[in-house]
């Protein structure tokens, strides 16, 4: 799978970061930065839990 | 705790009442934990499930009016949707819950999720209560109703005409606003300067209207996010043109000299005098849990549907979102919560929750969140993990709230009970686990800095 942030949705609210740490990072610049855009089937619940919880529905996730 | 029903799914299958944020939540939550049972879910709406935020936000200045943006869990869980039907009563005994379409779903397991309603005009307005509607008119201007006739005996005399007063819950709530600003309503009351009172009355201004909120309180938002971030968010709403009415309310309202029964302009009389005039009038006056429905189930129903530490409300039923009042470990007291995040981690929670009451499985360990909620208002945004009361010890532990781009910790009982912050969301989300932790305040407030 891969994660895709759209930006100008994104406002790094860091929710994804409270859910999977291990793929989403808001630095000490206040941005989003993902850690891994293919992150391993292992993470997939988290990943996904992630985009659910995102405050403005940022993150989507393309199979591939 | 309430003990769960050890068996397997029957035919029946699940039933989830309330199809938004914490309803389709549990459904993906229950698939996730492995139900390959039927699922039906139940909204009154009559959308799939919906960004909701969006509606005191986006949808008032950017978002198209139709229809409203789907949320992706819709399409990726496999369940039945019943949408524009209300659930009417929920009978323990035989485990099943009326439609208002006169349909009977029997359920093995039962998911609680019908939210809240945006409160009632209340005392503030208690001379028009029995008057005040939420209709919603297609022209600018306040239409002039007319209430029911009153007195039991001789000829029917009409009740003086009242105006409307919106509420904000719904894509159409929000589309009827925006319809009525677009028609050119330019002169905006809004009663209330809460989450939904603020970001209206941005919103408004943010069109170009005029705008006049009106809130008992001394700042906005103060009671929810602190005295810092309630200061700050006044400085900004009156820099922007918003005229504060603060320290008062709404004593009465009436059709402004010159209106006629079908259009004009609203008096808005408040309790220190002034008047104001108002094309539109909206109330942002806080959500009552939708529990009105399960009234005589045997459910303990005050403020939201009561559950144990596990979001279970009795044997195979499961509550979650704004509708759920539950035990905090955290916070060692019942809360409920209304807001986004907490609606679907909650939600996923009472789904894979309901799954082990289902299949006899040991109960996930009790839910235990750190809540979060947002806003954002004039390009800033406040948020808050936690739970701010009003005479907490409140701290600034980075930046400075006069720069508006702050970090600051509560304190209550000795104890770290939130954090909040202003344009820093890096900083905030680093002090997150002195929540969770509940850690003591002394230590947090040197280590913090």
């Amino acid at each position: 799978m891969r994660v895709i942030v759209d930006y100008d949705l994104c406002d790094s609210h860091g929710e994804c970061m409270t859910v999977a740490p291990e793929v989403f990072e808001v630095r000490d610049d206040d941005l989003l930065y993902v850690l891994d855009e293919t992150p391993p089937g292992t993470l997939r619940p988290k990943v996904v839990a992630a985009a659910r919880r995102c405050p403005k529905l940022a993150i989507t996730l393309a199979e591939e | 705790m309430i003990p769960s029903r050890p068996a397997a799914p029957g035919v029946a299958g699940v039933v989830v009442v309330g199809a938004s944020a914490a309803g389709v939540s549990a459904a993906v939550g229950l698939r996730d934990a492995g139900f390959t049972g039927p699922l039906t879910v139940v909204g009154a709406e009559p959308h799939p499930p919906y960004d909701r935020p969006a509606v005191s936000k986006g949808l008032l200045t950017d978002l198209e009016p139709a229809p409203p943006p789907t949320l992706p869990a819709v399409d990726a869980v496999d369940a039945r949707w019943l949408l524009g039907r209300s659930a009417t009563a929920l009978d323990l005994a035989s485990r099943t819950v009326r439609l208002d379409d006169g349909t009977t779903l029997p359920y093995d397991g039962l998911v609680l999720a019908t939210g809240a309603e945006a409160a009632p005009a209340r005392a503030g307005l208690a001379a028009l209560r029995s008057g005040v509607r939420t209709d919603r008119p297609s022209t600018c201007g306040v239409p002039a109703l007319p209430s029911a006739p009153t007195g039991t005996a001789g000829p029917t005399v009409p009740a003086p005409t009242v105006p409307a007063v919106r509420t904000l819950r719904t894509w159409e709530d929000a589309a009827a606003l925006r319809q009525v600003l677009d028609a050119g309503a330019t002169r905006v009351v809004v009663v209330g300067g809460g989450f939904v009172g603020t970001e209206v009355a941005a919103a408004c201004r943010r069109r170009g209207a005029e705008v006049t909120l009106v809130d008992r309180g001394e700042s906005l938002l103060a009671r929810r996010c602190g005295p810092l971030v309630g200061e700050v968010l006044a400085a900004l709403h009156r820099e922007h043109g918003v005229r504060l009415a603060l320290r008062t309310e709404v004593a009465a309202l009436r059709p402004a000299p010159g209106s006629t029964r079908d259009r004009g302009a609203t008096e808005v009389v408040l309790a220190d005098g002034r008047t104001l005039l108002a094309d539109v009038v909206v109330a942002g006056l806080g959500a009552r849990p939708a529990t009105g429905w399960l009234a005589g189930s045997g459910l303990d129903v005050g403020d939201g549907v009561r559950c144990d530490e596990t979001c279970l409300a009795a044997p195979g039923v499961v509550a979650a979102g704004d509708l759920c009042r539950w035990p905090s470990r955290t916070f060692g007291r019942e809360l409920r919560v209304e807001h986004w995040t907490n609606a679907v981690e909650q939600g996923e929670y009472a789904g894979r929750r309901l799954h082990a009451a289902l299949t006899g499985a040991p109960a996930p360990p009790p839910y235990d969140p750190v809540p979060s909620f947002w806003t954002e208002q004039f390009g800033c945004l406040v948020q808050v993990l936690g739970r701010p009361e009003p005479g907490d010890e409140v701290r600034v532990v980075a930046g400075d709230p006069r720069v508006r781009r702050f970090v600051a910790v509560h304190g209550r009982a000795g104890v770290v009970r939130a954090v909040v912050g202003i344009d820093w969301p890096a900083r905030l989300r680093r002090l997150r686990p002195l929540v969770a932790t509940a850690a003591p305040w002394s230590v947090a407030v040197v280590g913090a800095a």
